[in-house]
């Protein structure tokens, strides 16, 4: 009896460690890798492409609900593709804290944050770089900055507590107000220029970024000088890139791809507007159309799916510099337009010239909100959110907010 | 072989080697006698007559009656069973070389109390020594009475506490199993399914939507191959099977071959039927466009054609059956057809083993149409917008295609050996290998959102394998003639690979070639794959006192893949008895039956597979090329959830004319896996991160009644009952790990179904830093009783609020320091929450399943030949969000708010009188439009209770009169007309309550979103035997 219970504690034991082995001896999945196995210096570029890939879709999303919520676009009712109840709450200011089109932006900005703060990280505490790596730390630690930077500059600009309260919040803390995460903004575009040389195509892109952070925290000579280091004239925009596997949001929400926003009517009497930018759509033209006499604006900036959305460009630089000349050196200012606004020479500049050449140029790119407000040109009524609200998700989980 | 595998297997050898012992027979003698009806006193031929706790001992009667066979010296209880027929026991002493005879005469047994079932994964019992509420459903006599499209009709309304609420009305949808109070957080709340011993893929297979729907693995299979289904409803039961059986285990046992008096039987089995539109829409419901939304039905056509075979000799029994169904749905472009074929084998030979060998094949075809949340289908064309079709043409919507093709092979091999009497050893080994393929299409030059003019194919490859094994010996002794023990182990194990890939491309020159390749326009790809594994070793140890009392002991060890982790190793025990009153002296004889049970056990949920990985990332493609982007983000510390159960309950037979079941269950689920919602400023949001740290508790009821209160020869009638009541109630979510405050309740995507646990009740004076959140000391009031889970739980509408003069301005909605009072009991109990710091307020609505549910049938047979069977079933306390009137309010196609509108002057049209502000009329008007506002869920919240005529049948039978014609090659005939959700009674504003949007097995539940009604079908079959 005894020899029977030794041998079956003994195979049970046996047992039991081969069951271990057998339920962990299984193949690895193929498509999907664990956050470790990123450190190495050989996935960096990988790490990096995928802060890209990020920062793509949360701009492309701020596009178009910045745009929706500002007098730019108008969604697009008795059209087959306007479907999105939220983008109507959008579009009227009066927005539920659970529109879940506000959340995923949200969600994609924040995700962003993660990432670009998750890469700075990774290069400065764990990735070892050795001799001639495929990307270097001050490459690395460039784009982690450039793009932690972007994230807050989205969170204070596009985002708020209340309708007219902006800011947000960081890892579940409490509410930033739009002032300190520009502080922030501009604390990570430094750390990126001190990672490039200062005459670089990199430098600029970052001084450019710089400057709007400046401007739109309302340091306006600030911003001009500042933008006097960014873009010049002939440098790439800097722009969002997609693709088929990743489409524009905003040819996917507000353009050929489905229309769920058109443009404002103001667009088409605009008469310092170039019209390339916008379509009209007739309604009788359209292959499922219930009212053959409506017509509505679309935007034409990006036509296909895989159209680059810029984010900062030359001429956008011009005008901050423009802005910030503006009642000081008139003259200069004209200059700075005249050279941006391609083919629509003025000869004057005012206040509410600025503010309709910014509308146009900077039109389906984030900025006509931000300048409504700015300049107290807001369309909707006094309970209406200027911002997009922190969304009932953060307010769920988050114990420094209500 | 792996190894691992080798070296468990060997180990479980050595295991049995031990517990074997000694056994050799000695010196015999012989025991024989008759088995008999005890009415008719006519003989029973192949009557079993077994020593109790000695499988190999015994023996079966012969054409007359008669038994025989030797035993050691000795005394033994010996049992004789016979189907139909009550077990009759009795106590003999055998000397060497006497012969001792011992007469049965057994009783009609109208309860099947001798009915042999599954009771774990290690044990079976009679009916009458179950010592938990296992429910068996006789498929076979179902089928043969009634029609059913797949396996989730068969089991539905027929169990009590099990119900299965289908996706939507297509055929080939996906279904959802209710299974008691159920069970737990975590998992998709299914249970396991078995069939023939195979551990069975019951996944909701998504692919490309169509909308959200998913169709059902379980579709694949043919109700007609079914034999019987044995329920295990809960871990009390279901513990021997382990990780994941929290939701109970269906264990489908396919038809095996005829009695050995047949040697082969040929069948033949035609059916047609009709399945068509069960409620027209009308201006309530779809308002300008209710002709446009009837005008998509069709009357579907039903074509089912069986061929069976059986029969077998003494030591070969076999069944083979050929079926193919062709099947339209209710919308176009919604068709189902299934060629299934079976062969079962069973092979006896020697009295010490028994071989049984069954394959099942399957090719299935689904066609569906595109329904739920899109709007390219023909509902989202036709309900939302005063005008049909404005979002895609009519052309477009039938030219929009989604068809899914499988392949399935099903096929377990077992045997059990009886080395020595008191030995027996079993083994099963299955595999479920199904190959899906789906192909999506949008037709080229038609437009659809997001794809324009250019056409789009998808194609969708999906390969799910997997093997499972069980093997166990038992080994049975007697301490005193009357007291048997027996003590098995066992090892269960089970693997799984599953493939996917899919493609999409844009962009076809013509729609004449569809080859994906010619699509010029890549789109997107992906691929993946999970292998996953369980094992676990099992014990039992039963022991049973003559037929007074049952009772067994043991657990299961089990092992879970954890890939990149530490695999999850659990415990999981029971322990449970039954005691037969009936069966001691004293006992009143009107009870045949009169059995208390009760039975405890645990079970679980296991996480994910990659659950314990702290984040995985994929290969985000787009502009940029490929990046890593967070897909899972996981947790390194995650357990399974385990589900503890406790049943009792009381079975009664009187006299032979009605049997009463009636169970009390309760549940506690602990460690429950929480998938949290981190706040999105984290940066962590690619996916619910799942976190040990919730607890639910069950209970519930469940009640059967089986009666035959008429029983003549020219007419009987049975009747039955089944009703459950369910309820649970969510006790904690934990602390966000983050912030180390109470996680917040989660909600499903449209922020409407929610998964709360109790929460810091509101009352007058709390003081400024009151939050519903508050827990412990920090909350000044108490804590109050958690919501059951997804209940709908949403911010409440009072009515409307009114400018100066009179005139509507608006919903006045939510908790505020104005109404407080009006709500203060809900406030009180944690139906409603208010936190005056934010105005947010919410209340309880209601739960998208029934609290009560059940079901009634009646079967008669009148003279013999025809019979007439009816189920009705029934739901209350069922909610319904009907979110397809959402965006009907959204896009002006709501007549009641147009109305309204109107009435208050100001809607668009001017066809009713306006009323007079500061009126009670505008205001009872105003109040009512306010409460057709669709912003607010809880306007759209509705009652859903039903009362459905589900079966209903109608079968004569030709057999007395075939018996009649000399020669006659046809030896039976059947003839059946039965119908299918032909009456519903239901306060329900939409076209059916029976709905569940997505809610296949999302948190996501009781949702209306244009989501395809039940058809009514009606069905006629002609049944041949030959």
């Amino acid at each position: 009896m005894n020899k029977s219970l030794l041998i079956s504690v003994v195979a049970g034991a046996l047992a039991v460690s081969g069951c271990d082995s057998f339920v962990n001896d299984v193949d690895p999945p193929i498509d999907l890798v664990s956050s470790d196995s990123l450190n190495a210096v050989g996935n960096l570029q990988f790490v990096v492409t995928g802060v890209e890939q990020r920062f793509a879709t949360a701009y492309g999303d701020i596009v178009v609900l910045s745009e929706g919520l500002a007098d730019s676009y108008r969604f697009a009712y008795g059209t087959s593709g306007a479907t999105f109840p939220t983008y109507i709450e959008i579009d009227e200011g009066m927005i539920e804290l659970d529109n879940n089109s506000v959340d995923a932006a949200y969600t994609d900005v924040n995700e962003l944050r993660f990432l670009a703060d998750d890469l700075i990280n990774r290069v400065t505490n764990t990735i070892q770089f050795g001799s001639n790596p495929p990307i270097t730390q001050s490459e690395a630690l460039y784009a982690g900055n450039l793009y932690a930077g972007i994230a807050r500059y989205f969170l204070a600009t596009y985002f708020g507590l209340n309708p007219r309260q902006g800011g947000a919040t960081i890892d579940s803390g409490p509410f930033i107000p739009s002032s300190e995460l520009y502080d922030q903004a501009i604390a990570n575009f430094q750390a990126a220029l001190s990672n490039v040389d200062a005459g670089s195509y990199e430098a600029r892109v970052a001084n450019s970024l710089l400057a709007r952070a400046y401007l739109y925290a309302g340091n306006t000579e600030q911003a001009g000088s500042t933008a006097g280091r960014g873009l010049i004239e002939g440098d790439a925009d800097f722009a969002a890139l997609f693709s088929p596997q990743t489409a524009n949001p905003v040819w996917l929400a507000a353009g050929r791809g489905r229309t769920q926003y058109g443009v404002d009517p103001r667009f088409e009497d605009n008469e310092i507007t170039p019209t390339e930018e916008y379509e009209t759509v007739d309604c009788a033209d359209t292959p499922y159309c219930a009212d053959g006499d409506l017509t509505y604006g679309r935007q034409a900036e990006y036509l296909t799916d895989s159209d680059p959305i810029p984010f900062i460009t030359w001429q956008e630089t011009n005008l901050i510099r423009a802005e910030s000349l503006l009642g000081s050196d008139d003259s200069q200012a004209v200059g700075l337009i005249n050279a941006a606004y391609d083919g629509n020479d003025i000869s004057s500049i005012d206040r509410n010239t600025l503010i309709e050449i910014r509308d146009d140029l900077l039109f389906s790119r984030g900025a006509r909100l931000v300048d409504q407000r700015r300049f107290d040109l807001w369309h909707l009524g006094p309970d209406t959110w200027q911002y997009l609200p922190i969304t009932q998700t953060e307010r769920n989980g988050n114990p420094n907010i209500d | 072989m792996r190894p691992t595998v080798t070296r468990a297997l060997g180990s479980f050898a050595v295991l049995l080697a031990a517990l074997a012992g000694p056994g050799a027979l000695a010196q015999t003698g012989t025991v024989t006698g008759t088995v008999v009806d005890a009415e008719t006193g006519e003989a029973l031929p192949t009557a079993a007559v077994q020593v109790v706790g000695q499988p190999g001992l015994g023996g079966a009667t012969n054409i007359n009656g008669i038994y025989e066979f030797d035993l050691p010296a000795g005394t033994y209880t010996i049992r004789a069973t016979f189907v139909g027929y009550e077990a009759g026991e009795a106590l003999v002493t055998v000397g060497v070389e006497e012969e001792v005879t011992q007469d049965f005469a057994l009783s009609t047994d109208l309860a099947d109390l001798e009915e042999v079932i599954v009771t774990g994964a290690l044990s079976e019992r009679s009916v009458g020594q179950s010592e938990v509420a296992v429910s068996r459903l006789d498929a076979e006599a179902l089928t043969a009475q009634n029609e059913y499209q797949d396996v989730s009709q068969l089991l539905n309304g027929k169990i009590s506490g099990v119900s299965v609420q289908p996706s939507s009305g297509n055929v080939g949808g996906g279904i959802r199993f209710n299974v008691r109070a159920g069970g737990g957080l975590n998992g998709q709340g299914q249970p396991l399914i078995f069939i023939d011993g195979v551990r069975i893929d019951n996944s909701q297979i998504v692919g490309f939507g169509a909308g959200g729907q998913g169709t059902s693995a379980l579709a694949d299979l043919n109700p007609e191959d079914i034999g019987s289904v044995d329920v295990l409803k809960g871990p009390a039961a279901a513990a021997l099977y382990g990780t994941d059986a929290s939701n109970g285990v269906v264990l489908i046992t396919t038809k095996n071959g005829a009695s050995a008096t047949d040697a082969f039987n040929i069948s033949i089995r035609q059916t047609v039927g009709q399945n068509s539109q069960q409620t027209e829409y009308t201006a309530i419901n779809a308002f300008r466009t209710f002709g446009d939304a009837n005008a998509n039905f069709r009357d579907g056509t039903i074509l089912e054609t069986g061929v069976s075979i059986s029969g077998g000799t003494q030591a070969v029994r076999y069944y083979g059956q050929f079926d193919r169904r062709d099947e339209e749905g209710i919308l176009p472009n919604n068709d189902f057809d299934r060629n299934s074929l079976r062969a079962n084998f069973d092979v006896t030979p020697s009295q010490k083993l028994q071989v049984g060998v069954n394959f099942g094949y399957t090719q299935s075809a689904t066609s569906r149409p595109q329904n739920d949340n899109n709007v390219i289908g023909f509902l989202g064309n036709t309900l939302l917008r005063p005008s049909s079709y404005l979002f895609v043409d009519s052309l477009g919507v039938l030219a929009a295609r989604n068809e899914q093709r499988t392949n399935r092979f099903i096929g377990a091999a077992d045997v059990a050996w009886t080395p020595i009497p008191a030995l027996t050893l079993r083994g099963n080994v299955g595999v479920d290998a199904a190959d899906l393929r789906q192909d999506d299409f949008q037709q080229t030059g038609i437009s659809y959102p997001g794809v324009g003019t250019r056409g789009s194919r998808g194609f969708y490859g999906r390969e799910n394998d997997q093997v499972s094994l069980t093997a166990s010996a038992r080994y049975q002794y007697n301490l005193t003639p009357r007291l048997n023990l027996s003590t098995a182990v066992g090892v269960q194990g089970f693997d799984r690979r599953l493939r996917t890939i899919f493609l999409e491309n844009f962009n076809f020159a013509t729609p004449l070639i569809t080859d994906i390749g010619s699509g010029t326009e890549y789109q997107e790809s992906g691929e993946s794959y999970l292998n996953e594994r369980q094992i676990g070793v099992l014990l039992d140890q039963s022991v049973s006192y003559g037929t007074v009392f049952n009772g067994s002991a043991g657990f299961r060890q089990d092992y879970a893949t954890a890939i990149g982790g530490d695999s999850p190793s659990i415990f999981y025990p029971f322990i449970r008895g039954a005691f037969r009153f009936d069966q001691l002296n004293g006992t009143p004889a009107i009870f045949d039956l009169l059995k208390v049970r009760a039975a405890y056990g645990e079970s679980g949920q296991s996480p994910g597979a990659y659950d314990s990985q702290a984040a995985l990332y994929e290969a985000a493609v787009g502009g940029y090329g490929a990046g890593a982007i967070p897909d899972l983000i996981g947790n390194p510390d995650i357990r399974a959830e385990r589900v503890a159960e406790f049943e009792t309950g009381l079975d009664v037979e009187i006299a032979g004319v009605a049997l009463a079941e009636l169970t009390y269950y309760i549940q506690r689920a602990t460690d429950s896996i929480v998938g949290v919602e981190l706040p999105p400023s984290t940066g962590q949001v690619a996916s619910l991160v799942p976190f040990n740290v919730g607890r639910v508790d069950g209970q519930g009821i469940e009640f059967s009644l089986t009666s035959t209160p008429v029983s003549f020869q020219n007419f009987s009638l049975d009747l039955g009952a089944v009703f459950s009541y369910q309820t649970n109630e969510v006790i904690e979510l934990g602390e966000n790990p983050v912030t180390g405050n109470p996680n917040p309740a989660l909600y499903d995507g449209f922020d409407v179904n929610v998964i709360r646990p109790g929460i810091c009740a509101y009352q007058l004076g709390v003081g400024d830093n009151y939050s519903p959140d508050l827990r412990g000391d920090e909350c000044p009031t108490e804590i109050t009783d958690g919501l059951p889970r997804s209940a709908f739980y949403t911010t409440p509408v009072n009515g409307a609020v009114f400018e100066s003069d009179g005139t509507y301005a608006g919903v006045d909605f939510g908790i505020d320091q104005d109404n407080l009072e009006l709500y203060q009991d809900r406030l009180s109990s944690g139906e409603c929450e208010y936190n005056p710091s934010s105005g947010a307020s919410r209340c309880y609505y209601g739960l998208p399943y029934p609290k009560y549910n059940g079901s009634f049938t009646a079967n008669a047979t009148i003279f013999r030949d025809v019979s007439f069977y009816a189920l009705v079933d029934y739901a209350i306390g069922l909610k319904v969000l009907n979110n397809t009137r959402n965006f009907q309010l959204s896009f002006g196609n709501d007549q009641e708010r147009a109305e309204l509108a109107d009435q208050l002057g100001i809607g668009s049209a001017d066809d009713l009188p306006n009323l007079t502000p500061n009126t009670p009329e505008y205001e009872a008007a105003a109040n009512a439009y306010a409460r057709t506002d669709r912003r607010f869920d809880a306007n759209l919240i509705e009652d859903a209770d039903y009362l459905k005529l589900r079966e209903i049948s109608i079968r004569y039978s030709l057999n007395r009169l075939l018996a009649g014609v000399p020669a006659s090659p046809i030896r039976t005939a059947t003839l059946t007309l039965a119908g299918r959700n032909l009456f519903t009674s239901t306060p329900y504003s939409g076209v059916d309550p029976e709905v569940n949007f997505a809610g296949a097995r999302s948190l996501s539940r009781g949702q209306d979103f244009l989501t395809l009604q039940q058809p009514r079908v009606i069905y006629a079959t002609l049944t041949v035997g030959l």
